[in-house]
């Protein structure tokens, strides 16, 4: 074994080490129309993803935001564009990257309010023309902007309302975009936060920051889940008709960047060990990052434990309306279990958060665990039928003839034969329950992949938070496979006699 | 109902968006077929090396079964796209084929390993002492009942397979969901682009199992009786 360990780290080693492809010419770009046959890696959704797209004869790859440095580091893409002020903040140097040209849809940022909401929206205007006017808007963008990288943000952050009945609570939409909205020592901060805190406080509300993906915002809002966009978002004409946008408060531009052209990073390639080292600085020690990971692996326990036990108690319920003689009962039973397994996870989650459950100002968390806890029900309820079905007709009987009545023999004959059928194929179907919940950072969960997400794309490091990661998943899964190993040694009659 | 014509027409007709749905299909359908097939091989290997060795190569496949079967999907892509294959040259779309087939295998290396192994030892012995081979005893009296056991869960994880191919718009292939996102970016409509996707997703997988049951019904010696 330890031979094959050693075999394996050395091929990751070695996949890890061997870099270098065949780039193309790139010195004669120097401007959006000149991006034409070259790839382009854009956020999702961003205003450069609708402008690029305009433009055609462009390769748009349209990514994460904490990925698009990494495409292109590594070849993915031949440019990426990100906000200019984050580029300049960011040590291109040291990765092998320049900037090529800057400016990009240079324009201005405001918040979003939904339509019918022009009330918060004037105050929100009106606030910010108060400020204008006594020159409080021109020292805060003064001291952020001299403000440099480790310099403590948490001292700008001013005290936000508590959540009390009688103040309205503002549930805003955000996307991590340094240094707009960042986190800092697992607080939430940056220019964008700080200004909305701000105007808070004076107006007297509460605020429930929630993070999106930045294309899920608009929908979000309009389906009434946040009442308020602050995520940098530019003003664009195709936006302005299904938002309402505040004054400007902020500049933005685009810088495009690509590999520097003798594409090697500058600075010696320090050893694996020392890589590891830096890595586990960067991503866990500094500004407390790991704190954010350790809060994201509790939510991941908290919804894998409730949806288990929501998936097991809608299962059994589907089972027996499954199960049952009556045509008018087992018949949509069947349908709607069909259903559910025919379409995936996702399109369920984002469907019971966006349409079902669209107006009721319920948390991610519990539509989480409603959407897990019916989609797997469907697929429990199948293994409890099975595992009921394999039980021979002739034990029922028995029962019977025992004397005994139908729910004696339900629970003393039956169930436990079918328990020992059922539960070795149900902990592969909760092993994959706890993997699956890495996705519910779709409706503005943060739970660990999310959280990791989050990490990379303020380090822009594709590799140690990935790792660390599918550890901890590796860790859940097997702690969950023995609990239910466990489970099944202890009901077993074989196993009990011993 | 005038809604739902509104819908329609921004969401597919407008500037011909049905194209990037079509596009999307086409890439869901080309990583799952692929996937499976090579799933499907890739785990047929994995099982006969797994039944047929003993010494440390068994305890590998072991291992990476189990490696397999508990990280998250989403998690493997993303390693083999930003780190593993970094620097291969193969496209996104291979790349997500690999990682599925990678991970698949594993699943169908134990669906067709319990199934083989639950076939009674006694088949085996009645084959050989019937006279033959220890392939065509495998072939013509153990796979034919071993596959009768597979077919059902072996369809269950492929729908599992073409539903999770929902992921591969995280490395920048479009398939179905992404195109779905990229319609929804534009229109900014919650509703609509969902529900289509759900529908084509469940019409595939019920396409899928159909023609699975179709299989079923050949390969099970019961049913050729009739």
């Amino acid at each position: 074994m330890r031979k094959l360990r050693f075999i394996l780290i050395a091929a990751l080693l070695l996949l890890d080490s061997c870099s270098g492809r065949r780039a193309k010419d790139l010195s004669g770009v120097n401007g959006i129309e000149d991006l034409k046959g070259h790839s382009v890696a854009v956020s999702m959704g961003s205003s450069y993803d609708l402008m690029l797209s305009d433009i055609g004869g462009i390769d748009v790859i349209r990514i994460g935001l904490g990925e698009l440095l990494v495409a292109v580091e590594k070849g993915r893409a031949e440019f990426c564009i990100i906000d200019q002020y984050q580029a300049a903040m960011l040590n291109m140097e040291s990765r092998g990257l320049e900037i090529r040209f800057r400016n990009i849809l240079k324009g201005t940022a405001g918040a979003g309010f939904r339509k019918e909401d022009s009330l918060l929206c004037n105050q929100f205007n009106g606030y910010l023309n108060g400020i204008r006017g006594s020159g409080e808007y021109d020292r805060w963008l003064d001291e952020w902007k001299s403000a440099s990288d480790s310099m403590a943000y948490a001292s700008f952050q001013v005290p936000v309302h508590d959540k009390q009945p009688g103040v309205r609570a503002l549930h805003v939409g955000i996307t991590i975009n340094y240094p707009y909205l960042f986190l800092k020592d697992n607080r939430l901060t940056g220019i964008e936060v700080d200004l909305f805190n701000r105007f808070c406080e004076r107006m007297g509300y509460a605020v429930d920051y929630e993070i999106y993906d930045f294309s899920a915002l608009i929908p979000a809002l309009n389906s009434g889940k946040i009442d308020v966009i602050l995520s940098h978002m530019r003003m664009t004409e195709e936006r302005a008709r299904q938002v309402l946008f505040s004054d400007a408060y902020i500049e933005g531009g685009g810088a495009a960047v690509c590999r520097s052209a003798d594409g090697k990073a500058v600075g010696v390639r320090a050893g694996f060990l020392e890589r590891m080292k830096e890595s586990f600085r960067n991503n866990l020690v500094e500004e407390r990052r790991w704190k954010l990971m350790v809060d994201g692996l509790w939510v991941t326990i908290r919804i894998s434990i409730l949806s288990i036990l929501s998936a097991v108690m809608i299962g059994i319920a589907m089972c027996r309306l499954r199960m049952s003689r009556m045509r008018v009962v087992n018949l949509p039973a069947k349908i709607l279990i069909d259903i559910l397994r025919g379409i995936p996870l996702l399109v369920v989650l984002m469907l019971m958060f966006y349409v079902i459950f669209a107006s009721s100002r319920i948390t991610g968390t519990l539509v989480t665990v409603m959407s897990f806890g019916v989609y797997y029900g469907a697929y429990f309820s199948e293994v409890f039928r099975s595992g009921m079905m394999g039980v021979d007709r002739g034990q029922w009987e028995a029962g019977y003839a025992l004397g005994l009545r139908k729910i004696q023999t339900f629970y003393k004959v039956v169930l436990p034969q079918a328990l020992s059928r059922i539960i070795p194929v149900l902990k592969g179907e909760v092993i994959a329950l706890i993997k699956m919940t890495s996705v519910v950072g779709y409706v503005a969960v943060v739970d660990l992949t999310k959280a990791s997400d989050i990490i990379r794309s303020r380090t822009l490091d594709a590799f140690f938070p990935l790792i660390l990661v599918s550890a901890v998943y590796l860790l859940l899964s097997w702690l969950a496979g023995c609990g239910l190993g466990l489970m099944e040694h202890r009901i077993n009659p074989k196993s009990r006699k011993t | 109902m005038q809604g739902l014509s509104e819908s329609i027409y921004s969401n597919l007709l407008y500037e011909d968006r049905w194209l990037m749905m079509t596009d999307g299909l086409l890439n869901t359908i080309k990583v799952s077929l692929w996937s499976i097939l090579l799933a499907t091989l890739f785990g047929a290997i994995l099982c006969a090396i797994r039944m047929k060795t003993r010494n440390w190569v068994r305890g590998c496949v072991r291992l990476y079964v189990d490696l397999m079967r508990a990280i998250p999907l989403l998690v493997l892509l993303l390693l083999l796209f930003y780190v593993i294959l970094a620097d291969s040259l193969l496209s996104p779309l291979w790349i997500a084929i690999v990682c599925f087939t990678l991970y698949f295998s594993a699943y169908f290396c134990e669906i067709f390993r319990s199934a083989i192994e639950g076939v009674n030892r006694g088949q085996w012995e009645a084959g050989l002492a019937l006279g033959l081979n220890p392939r065509r005893t495998f072939m013509n009296v153990i796979m034919p009942q071993a596959l009768k056991k597979i077919i059902p869960v072996y369809k269950g994880q492929m729908i599992t397979l073409v539903k999770s191919t929902s992921i591969i718009g995280y490395v920048a292939v479009v398939d179905l969901t992404k195109a779905g996102d990229l319609i929804r970016s534009r229109t900014f409509d919650a509703f609509f682009p969902l529900l289509l996707v759900a529908a084509v997703y469940l019409l595939l997988t019920l396409l899928l199992g159909a023609l699975l049951d179709l299989i079923e019904r050949r390969i099970t010696p019961k049913s050729r009786k009739i």
